[in-house]
């Protein structure tokens, strides 16, 4: 079930009424993991055992090392549910990748005499969401290791962790410390709450339908045939990606926060406007940021983060953000989008030393802050090539191109143009709805225009209808 | 808006404020505009707009994947490159041959068009295999996995119910909302890309609610796959191989891809499948390049050692017709006309040796 869909219409508002009409908390929160495995089941039932089957096993031993003081057999315990939640991970997202990558590297060195790749490869399906339950189980298992929280002993409580609609097929990633113990009391809405989660669905909504969905067909259009573009059209479609993937992904997290809201939860923000970001650790600041705390919290800093020198820091960077890449999808392009993240962040800490000796006055100056944020999109634009590009090869065919200028091939197709003014309109307005200052300095009634404006632009300029880009993932 | 949850004297204005002006401007603006759809509708009557909703990156694996879901089967499948794209015209194939889809990929190699085929379950009666020396290359098969994973990302979109296949509550809610929102329904909705062209070329706004000017623009030559260029090669690219880079690749040792191809064959023949191999019309220059690589003996070899029927494009038609840069976008492959004029005659064999 998807959020932009009849069914999901239907399904909100029949959850909402069921969800409070029953007077019990224990009884709402069941029918809310009832529900939430009704959602999840509409794509592939069977996938559900699936999801059933990871719960049960990071509940039990999330148990389990609330009892054990063993330090080895605490480290063993930790190790099980890594290699369980990250084996079905790798065995269902990753097989086919590892076999063909084994496959390139043994043409390259020369061994040819290998069976063709097993056709049960191409036939494996990625159950929506993996990636992001995965983390889900392992951060509780992870969390109750260190002692941070205390195993829950409701397995109601947390398979709802786990399989909470609104955050279940694409984030934001929940961690326990933050959505359990909401599980505690019973969640009241105030009118001021409703009108929130409303307008944040709205908003949502507008962000993936009418932006996303109509900036789309214009990164197709140059992603799909990069060879028959000029530099600036080339440019164009990144920056239309660029915004395409913001929207698209803002859209479903403002969406899932909107519908946690509605039924008395707080999920964290994922999105703070990233591409104002002023270098790269203000960008992940502000990014998928339930990702990359995830990441800076069990990986970076368990590698030793930057406490290490300098070397060991470029390290940990490059692991961490080369992995981050290929969570996005099993696939060279994300792996080296993520490598990419890591060495703008290693030159940003390397020159960490220099940048602090320019007088504050500078630095700190509007329009010094205005030529890093813009620096910061070109190259995160840049890194947003390998995202999206069929393949490396196409990749660098495009950035060659992008990079080196030739304006002799400029040949304008008016298609372009009139995407690039649609998606000009589009991001414009993006930009002004996702400010949530400007949400909170306007007054009601322009509050209540915008949204129903949104809303409007929402049911009637529907773009093409794309699944949400982090579904795949 | 306010932030917090305790609820204050301004939050308690806040709210009902707020909530009459969104229902005052939502209803406003939607009723005027579904009026404006119904009156356009009253003038005009109803067309349905010719929008394809992409489902995975590949308009092409698409709009197959979508035949297939809605139980349009093709008796005749042609696989290969770009070569095969631009140079097997399907409308002139189905009159000798039945319905014809052309899956030939920019870039790739025929064994992936193979695995594309198996994924989709495909039997079809004929494949027309377009051949050439890249799908003998390591360049081939790893650009090929592109399209396979297109297929597999489009066959699990399928897995996503379209809203016209929602059923029960969900059809309900879809139903009573296009019945009270005509300019709502798939049939009047538009894109801001579509209502920027009407800007753009001035068109009647009445009549874009109604389709008129809301047709999906599409390449008017794209007929189930066949890509139809409309270029011609200059005499310098007609004189060029392309893609450039190859040519090494094409002097290597191919037999294990042609083992894989060996095997692909002879499922598709165990399915039932009566395969033959093209070699498309290419320019002098280049068939002289590939012949001098050996390609010709190769997969003359390999056509009488699988039992497989082989047609070369270059025979077919004629010194005059390959001499001649009007017939081509550039040394490798053919223009519109050109696909045109060889697959009439391709239909021509097919259909001969069919009696």
């Amino acid at each position: 079930m998807w959020f932009n869909s009849f069914s999901f219409l239907w399904f909100l508002p029949t959850v909402l009424i069921g969800y409070y009409a029953i007077p019990n908390w224990r009884g709402r929160k069941i029918a809310l993991l009832i529900a939430s495995y009704f959602f999840y089941a509409c794509w592939n039932p069977p996938f559900v055992l699936l999801l059933a089957a990871s719960s049960l096993i990071d509940y039990t031993i999330g148990r389990t090392l609330g009892t054990m003081e063993s330090p080895g057999r605490r480290k063993l315990l930790v190790a099980a549910s890594c290699l369980a939640n990250f084996g079905v991970l790798a065995a269902l997202k990753y097989a086919g990748f590892l076999l063909g990558t084994f496959y390139s590297v043994s043409h390259v060195i020369g061994i040819a005499s290998l069976p063709p790749m097993p056709a049960w490869i191409g036939r494996l399906v990625l159950p929506v969401g993996i990636s992001f339950y995965t983390f889900h189980g392992v951060s509780y298992v992870l969390d109750v290791y260190r002692g941070r929280i205390a195993p829950k002993k409701s397995l109601v409580d947390f398979m709802l962790f786990i399989a909470f609609f609104p955050q279940l097929v694409a984030g934001p990633i929940l961690r326990a410390a933050q959505f359990v113990p909401q599980l505690e009391t019973k969640r009241e809405n105030e009118p001021i709450d409703w009108m929130r989660g409303g307008y944040l669905i709205i908003l949502g909504l507008f962000q993936k339908v009418a932006l996303a969905d109509n900036i789309a067909p214009l990164a197709n259009l140059v992603f799909n045939d990069p060879g028959s573009f000029n530099t600036i059209e080339l440019w164009v479609g990144v920056y239309a990606f660029a915004f395409q993937i913001y929207f698209d992904f803002a859209g479903y997290s403002n969406i899932a926060i909107g519908t946690a809201r509605l039924l008395g939860f707080s999920i964290p923000e994922n999105f703070r406007m990233p591409y104002i970001a002023a270098g790269f650790r203000d960008f992940w600041r502000r990014w998928h940021i339930s990702l990359s705390t995830w990441l800076r919290d069990y990986l970076y800093i368990p590698l030793g983060g930057s406490r290490r020198g300098t070397l060991i820091t470029i390290r940990n960077l490059g692991i961490v953000m080369g992995l981050g890449g290929l969570w996005h999808g099993a696939n060279w392009t994300f792996v080296i989008w993520g490598l990419l993240h890591g060495v703008y962040l290693a030159i940003e800490h390397l020159l960490q030393p220099l940048l602090e000796r320019i007088p504050n006055a500078i630095r700190q100056s509007r329009i010094a802050g205005a030529a890093v944020s813009i620096l910061t999109f070109q190259l995160v634009c840049i890194a947003w090539v390998f995202f999206r590009a069929r393949s490396l090869g196409a990749a660098g065919a495009m950035l060659e191109q992008m990079l080196l200028p030739n304006m002799l091939t400029m040949n304008f197709h008016s298609p372009i143009v009139l995407y690039l003014a649609v998606g000009a309109v589009a991001i414009l307005i993006g930009l002004l709805v996702s400010g949530r200052d400007w949400t909170r300095r306007v007054p009601a009634w322009a509050w209540g225009a915008s949204a129903a404006v949104m809303l409007f632009l929402t049911i009637f300029t529907w773009g093409d209808a794309n699944e949400f880009i982090y579904f795949r993932f | 808006m306010p932030t917090s949850s305790s609820t204050s004297g301004s939050e308690r204005r806040f709210v009902p404020v707020a909530a009459l002006s969104f229902a005052v401007v939502v209803g406003a603006l939607t009723i005027s505009y579904e009026l404006l759809v119904r009156s356009s509708e009253e003038r005009y009557g109803v067309r349905r707009a010719n929008v394809v909703s992409p489902l995975s990156a590949s308009p092409k694996i698409d709009a197959l994947v979508s035949d297939l879901a809605a139980g349009i089967h093709y008796s005749v499948y042609a696989l290969g490159t770009s070569r095969t794209e631009e140079g097997i015209r399907t409308d002139e194939i189905d009159r000798a041959a039945g319905p014809t889809y052309n899956l030939g990929m920019s870039g790739g190699s025929i064994l992936s068009g193979f695995e594309v085929l198996d994924l989709l379950d495909e039997r079809p009666a004929l494949i027309l295999v377009g051949v050439m020396p890249m799908d003998f290359t390591m360049t081939g098969v790893r650009q090929g996995s592109v399209p396979i994973r297109l297929a597999r990302d489009s066959i699990a979109s399928l897995h996503r119910r379209p809203e016209s296949e929602e059923r029960g509550p969900a059809a309900a809610a879809r139903t009573m909302t296009y019945a009270l929102l005509h300019g709502a329904s798939p049939a009047r909705r538009r894109s801001l890309g579509q209502w920027f062209d009407l800007l753009h070329m001035h068109g009647d706004l009445m009549k874009f609610i109604n389709n008129a000017d809301a047709v999906a623009k599409q390449n008017d030559l794209w007929i189930r796959g066949f890509l139809g260029v409309r270029r011609v090669a200059t005499p310098e690219n007609f004189r060029q191989l392309r893609p450039s880079t190859i040519p090494s690749e094409y002097v290597e040792d191919h037999g294990p891809l042609y083992a894989r191809l060996e095997e692909a064959v002879a499922r598709q023949h165990s399915r039932g499948s009566e395969i033959v191999f093209v070699r498309l019309p290419i320019a002098p220059v280049a068939r002289g390049l590939e012949d001098a690589a050996g390609f010709d003996r190769d997969i003359r070899a390999a056509a009488a050692r699988y039992g497989v029927r082989y047609i070369d494009g270059n025979e077919l038609m004629g010194d005059a017709f390959i001499h001649d840069r009007n017939n081509f976008v550039d040394g490798g492959h053919l223009n519109a006309f050109g696909a045109t004029m060889f697959s009439r005659a391709l239909a021509d064999v097919l259909r001969s040796s069919k009696r």
